[in-house]
């Protein structure tokens, strides 16, 4: 009888694995052609002086894309503004985002209402919150600089995207203001996690709100927090669209992020094998920010037991 | 006290720019270019939404759009639902590597893809139209719900499903009356990603997209911009008729958005 039944199992569980690969089937396959190949194809690409100027076949050159990448002049350039991008978008939107859910953390339709409102700007199309901006910091006749100039800290209208001293904090300013409705969702489920017993327990122990915050809601948000933290960062070094839509990379080159220098390699200076070997180097520093934090996480579940 | 006014500040922040759009939408093209600048109109003016319509075609850009993203959008959930099931269900040998394939992917940078997708598509003659564009939107929305749904389905309880097969419900059954009801709202919500996720997009419909009664919103507005003498006016009510649609979409079906994503981040 055992015997007949563990056969039975087996061909149970092998029926079962069967029907598991054809659900997933579909969407690999799919997933395979469009993103894989694409991938590999770059890949490859980086290793050859591929250009769109020519008409010769690309021959393989190993390493010398990289290398004449890493010696661009402008790649220094686009590191640092890609280091201010990523800090000066990632830290607000967090702070911001979490501040957010934590006062709007309740069930009423009040608060329903303003959550929706908050999250229109995630929602609006890049293209649309680019021109917005752009008409707010116009030169002539900006919002920006007229209520500036009300308040008395500006005396004339600037031109906020044309400097190269205020173009990349122009545009951090749009992108924190479309990114942290983002961050403010998925912290928000994140509360939503945490069983209201919680804090119960903590009120009859006379926690104030204070204590509440730190003891119990913060430590119990790590793994959203981090969850979000490498979602964000992910978002923000490829954020081609809030650059490219208000100021392509300039003045000067003021607000060039790695991204964009990639797509200018690849479309302005017809260098394909250049940009794809820049975009080759920052996938694998992100893929190795995500392996670490994957470690990390997964360290850290272990050691709570 | 403090938390409301907070609550005002923030409000009156990130709605304003939205506002403005419409108040800007809504003026004169003297009233647009003056200076200081108004904030609110002297009397209400529709003829920026008239030009957009009649001479710049939004009416077509909008059908067009609402074509591919709606489409790209149906096709991706119908695979993601499915692989996402697979994953989170079956004993599927792999699947952690799938997964951390799918995240991986979402690190590359994309316009890297642009030519690949601008050589596949004419390969099968899918260049300059809308289907060959929506086949890029969900390759696009496709690791992020795959992701989203299989941890969706791993908070759903199995139990109801075991149950269902052990009083004998077919297969067929099982996935329309017991799966289904409660999947659907992480269907929805990851619909509504990847339906943003399309209709925000205007750098890949720029490369595939090339004939003007073929263009998306996004696309169509971004021409505008680069094609005429900056109007503000008639910029501004295309970019109404841009954000609109989407905007309604997500206030209708985001009930469920916030309780399907603490699922995706518990996974």
């Amino acid at each position: 009888v055992g015997a007949v039944d563990k056969r039975r199992r087996r061909s149970k569980s092998i029926r079962d694995r069967r029907t598991g690969y054809m659900l997933v089937l579909p969407a690999a396959m799919v997933a395979m052609v469009v993103l894989g190949i694409p991938i590999g194809y770059s890949i490859w690409m980086s290793f050859t002086n591929s250009s769109l100027a020519s008409t010769a076949p690309a021959k393989f050159v190993g390493l010398q894309e990289y290398s004449s990448v890493l010696h661009n002049p402008v790649f220094t350039q686009a590191l640092g503004n890609t280091a201010v991008w990523v800090v000066g978008n990632v830290l607000p939107q967090l702070v911001l985002g979490t501040v957010l859910a934590l006062l709007l953390n309740r069930r009423t339709r009040v608060i329903a209402v303003l959550r929706t409102i908050l999250v229109v700007p995630w929602v609006i199309p890049s293209v649309v919150g680019a021109l917005i901006w752009s008409n707010m910091y116009d030169p002539f006749n900006g919002i920006v600089s007229s209520l500036l100039m009300h308040v008395g800290i500006q005396h004339h209208y600037e031109p906020w995207l044309g400097l190269p001293s205020t173009a990349l904090g122009a545009v951090i300013a749009e992108s924190v203001w479309k990114g942290t409705p983002f961050v403010m969702i998925i912290v928000l489920a994140g509360l939503q996690t945490i069983p209201p017993e919680l804090y119960e327990a903590a009120r009859v122990d006379g926690a104030n709100f204070r204590q509440e915050l730190w003891k119990v809601t913060l430590p119990l948000l790590r793994r959203t927090l981090a969850l979000v933290a490498l979602l964000t960062l992910v978002f923000t070094v490829n954020n081609f669209n809030a650059i490219w839509l208000m100021t392509q990379g300039g003045p000067n080159n003021a607000t060039n992020i790695l991204y964009t220098f990639a797509y200018q390699l690849a479309f302005q200076d017809f260098d394909l094998g250049s940009a794809a070997a820049l975009a080759v180097m920052m996938f694998v520093v992100l893929a190795v920010v995500g392996i670490v934090y994957f470690v990390v996480l997964e360290r850290a579940e272990t050691d709570k037991g | 006290v403090l938390r409301w006014g907070a609550v005002a500040v923030a409000l009156i922040i990130f709605a304003f720019p939205v506002i403005w759009m419409i108040l800007t939408s809504l003026k004169t093209a003297p009233e647009v270019n003056s200076v200081p600048p108004t904030v609110i109109p002297f009397h209400l003016d529709f003829g920026n939404f008239s030009i957009a319509a009649v001479q710049a075609n939004f009416f077509t850009y909008l059908r067009n759009t609402v074509f591919v993203s709606v489409g790209a959008t149906l096709v991706c959930v119908v695979l993601a639902t499915l692989a996402g099931y697979g994953l989170a269900r079956y004993p599927i040998r792999g699947s952690r590597f799938i997964l951390m394939a799918l995240v991986a992917t979402q690190m590359f940078p994309g316009i890297l893809f642009l030519l690949p997708f601008y050589v596949l598509l004419q390969k099968v003659h899918l260049i300059n139209t809308l289907p060959g564009l929506a086949i890029i939107y969900v390759a696009l929305s496709l690791p992020f719900s795959v992701w989203m749904l299989r941890n969706f389905f791993r908070t759903v309880p199995v139990d109801i499903e075991e149950a269902a097969i052990v009083d004998g419900a077919s297969r067929l059954g099982i996935i329309s009356r017991i799966i289904l009801p409660l999947a659907w709202p992480g269907v929805i919500a990851v619909a509504l990603f990847d339906l943003i996720l399309s209709w925000d997009d205007y750098v890949y419909a720029s490369v595939i997209l090339s004939s003007d009664s073929r263009l998306t919103l996004s696309l169509g507005l971004q021409t505008l911009v680069s094609e005429q003498t900056i109007n503000w006016g008639v910029l501004m009510a295309g970019s109404v008729i841009t954000a609109a649609p989407i905007i309604v979409a997500f206030v209708f079906f985001q009930r469920h958005f916030v309780h399907v994503i603490s699922g995706a981040v518990k996974g």
